[in-house]
């Protein structure tokens, strides 16, 4: 059968390079076809890609085109790439902006995880919105490939979807009217200001940055652990039985982005809760919540453990560096804490702070750095 | 004395007074403002019915240096080796009043909670993380339901399920505080944060906030709803107000715990 999603990838490498990488996410995949070409110079690239875009429903693009390669080096035909990712991507978005052609997802990789890239994501997520996502190209085509090829997938055909019929807030969320009123104002106001003002990516990139993929309306797997207080890696196939529950009970989130993106509803798990237990299920400790599950379901779940030098099993949220449940009580705050209201805020605890190994991972915001120097000479004090 | 036209709707008022505490450079020090904007998600609802739940909503670093006991514990506030903290959630559903001269309680359900900790490394271990506490709730009480018990409409009660619900609660792990006082008039969200503020924190950190002619003004207004019509109920037992109010007997008696 042929695939449904192809997508361009533009990289300087050689063809037989290029091919490469690409390789395992064509194999694996029965839905996406990744095609690659030479990048060219501005100006004979500039032209063709309003053609490209009649056979691709996305573009992949190499951060560093700039560089000279060895494509460019060893053969007299091929011309030096004289222009950035971000100028062809800038190009393609401000034509499809003026409908002069289709509006596709553009994904920007790099080779490797170097600082300037990094700092590159780090700007991408918060201000710049040229591109759908940011990815590091091992982590694309060989260590997420299962996930990025359902995520391109995704992409793709939400892209389309959006281009092809009316905006309706109750289809992309999959939501009935009942349960849009339970959903925050502001989100559904700027949402639907977003489809009907602004362009396809504008919209795809709002669900993406304020929606799918942080903590908030909805929340993710590890995050729907951390609130019923358990412990995924040792409670084994008990966690699954629970998912598979959550499943049957429509807690998960089935509207745009999900296939790409695992998600679940937020306020359907407290309401799930709240049909098992009186019990608040936020004031709660993890080991009791997991009992309650286990009474009920028979299942034989362990409960989360405190992250070292936290003081409550209270758990809401997960630790930006450990990845392991954390109460808010006991995080410091990073980043960018005027983040819109529907968004948790995000906290990182002590000892990932202590002990975290890239610099410039995350960032305690600045009106919790006092308290978190006095905690950490707390600690070293008693060490 | 301010009037009716000079108030909003509480919600109107809960709105604006979050707002703005998220502007103020002293209060972003001590709380996360974030979680206090997320409560408005329904705010435009149609209806006058003001209702909002903030749970375990984290004042930080407050001041523990005074009024505890054992002496341990005040030593090691004091020396700052530990972290403490005060978590407030109020639960609330308020009507909005829309005539003055009608007196009678514009709550309709209202919780409030009242949690203080102290977290500190037991016998200096830092794997070893321990929770002092200690807590009040102020609710209103369903006079509806019966009780064996005094139990005034408003109340403050000393310890309650933070204390019991944790299994195998040792004892010698209490706070001992100064003691509540036993009735009280009712505290939504503005009351119970500048309760809050006020109580646990020293009056040179927090002015930058409650000297703020605006901060006043909203305290002001949150006590002319709620504590107006408390006030003047309960001296409706020792005065005659029929000429200038009709009063809700059966709330006035109710304040009061007399059934008259």
């Amino acid at each position: 059968m042929p695939k449904t999603i192809t997508y361009l990838f533009l990289d300087d490498n050689d063809k037989a390079t290029r091919d490469g990488d690409v390789q395992l996410l064509n194999t694996i995949s029965t839905d996406v076809e990744i095609k690659t070409d030479y990048p060219l110079s501005w100006k004979q690239r500039s032209k063709s890609i309003f053609t490209d875009l009649d056979q691709y429903d996305g573009i992949i693009l190499d951060w560093e085109l700039t560089n000279q390669s060895e494509a460019a080096k060893g053969s007299d035909e091929v011309e030096d790439v004289d222009f950035s990712a971000e100028s062809l991507a800038e190009h393609l978005r401000v034509n499809a902006a003026k409908k002069i052609v289709k509006d596709v997802p553009i994904i920007i990789c790099s080779a490797d995880n170097n600082r300037t890239f990094s700092n590159l994501k780090n700007r991408e997520l918060t201000s710049r919105d040229l591109f759908d996502l940011t990815c590091i190209k091992n982590d694309l085509f060989v260590k997420h490939v299962k996930n990025s090829e359902r995520q391109l997938f995704d992409l793709a055909t939400v892209y389309k979807q959006l281009q092809s019929k009316t905006f309706d807030l109750k289809e992309v969320l999959d939501i009935s009217a009942d349960e849009l009123g339970l959903l925050d104002i502001r989100f559904i106001d700027t949402l639907e200001n977003i489809a009907t003002t602004n362009t396809t990516h504008d919209l795809v990139y709002f669900l993406l940055q304020e929606f799918i993929q942080k903590e908030g309306l909805l929340i993710n797997e590890a995050v729907v652990a951390a609130r019923l207080g358990i412990d995924i890696e040792k409670s084994g196939t008990s966690w699954n039985e629970i998912k598979k529950l959550l499943i049957d009970e429509k807690v998960d989130y089935k509207g745009f982005l999900s296939i790409g993106w695992s998600n679940y509803w937020a306020y359907k798990l407290i309401d799930w809760w709240k049909n098992i237990s009186n019990q608040d299920l936020r004031t709660t400790g993890a080991s009791v919540r997991v009992q309650i599950l286990n009474d009920k379901f028979g299942t034989t779940l362990v409960p989360a453990e405190r992250i070292r030098f936290c003081s409550s099993e209270e758990f809401w949220t997960i630790c930006k560096g450990t990845k392991r449940p954390l109460d808010p009580i006991n995080g410091f705050m990073i980043g960018d804490y005027t983040s819109n209201p529907w968004l948790e805020v995000e906290y990182v605890s002590a000892y990932a702070e202590l002990e975290k190994e890239d610099a410039n991972a995350w960032r305690i915001s600045a009106i919790e750095r006092e308290r978190f120097d006095k905690f950490k000479a707390k600690i070293l004090k008693n060490e | 004395m301010s009037r009716m036209k000079d108030i909003l709707s509480p919600r109107e008022e809960l709105k604006n007074f979050s707002i703005f505490l998220t502007k103020n450079q002293w209060f972003n020090s001590i709380c996360v403002p974030h979680d206090l904007l997320k409560i408005l998600n329904n705010n435009a609802k149609a209806g006058d019915i003001c209702e909002y739940n903030l749970v375990k909503f984290p004042f930080k670093n407050i001041n523990l240096d005074r009024h505890v006991r054992p002496d341990w514990v005040s030593r090691l506030a004091r020396e700052e080796e530990g972290e403490s903290r005060v978590l407030l959630e109020v639960a609330c559903e308020c009507n909005c009043i829309s005539d003055e001269d009608k007196i009678s309680d514009p709550i309709i359900m209202l919780a409030t909670k009242i949690i203080i900790q102290f977290d500190y490394f037991h016998n200096s271990n830092v794997e070893d993380v321990k929770t002092l506490q200690c807590s009040w709730h102020l609710d209103k009480h369903d006079p509806s339901r019966g009780t064996s018990t005094s139990h005034p409409l408003y109340h403050y009660e000393y310890g309650g399920t933070e204390i019991s619900k944790a299994q195998g609660f040792n004892y010698g792990d209490f706070i001992l505080m100064d003691s509540p006082r036993i009735m009280h008039p009712p505290l939504d969200l503005v009351l119970a944060f500048d309760f809050v503020i006020k109580n646990f924190y020293a009056y040179n950190k927090h002015k930058s906030l409650t000297d703020d002619p605006s901060y006043k003004r909203y305290v002001k207004n949150a006590q002319y709803r709620l504590w107006r019509p408390y006030a003047i109920s309960f001296a409706s037992h020792f005065h005659d107000f029929e000429q200038t109010y009709t009063i809700d007997r059966a709330f006035a008696n109710n304040i009061l715990h007399c059934s008259q």
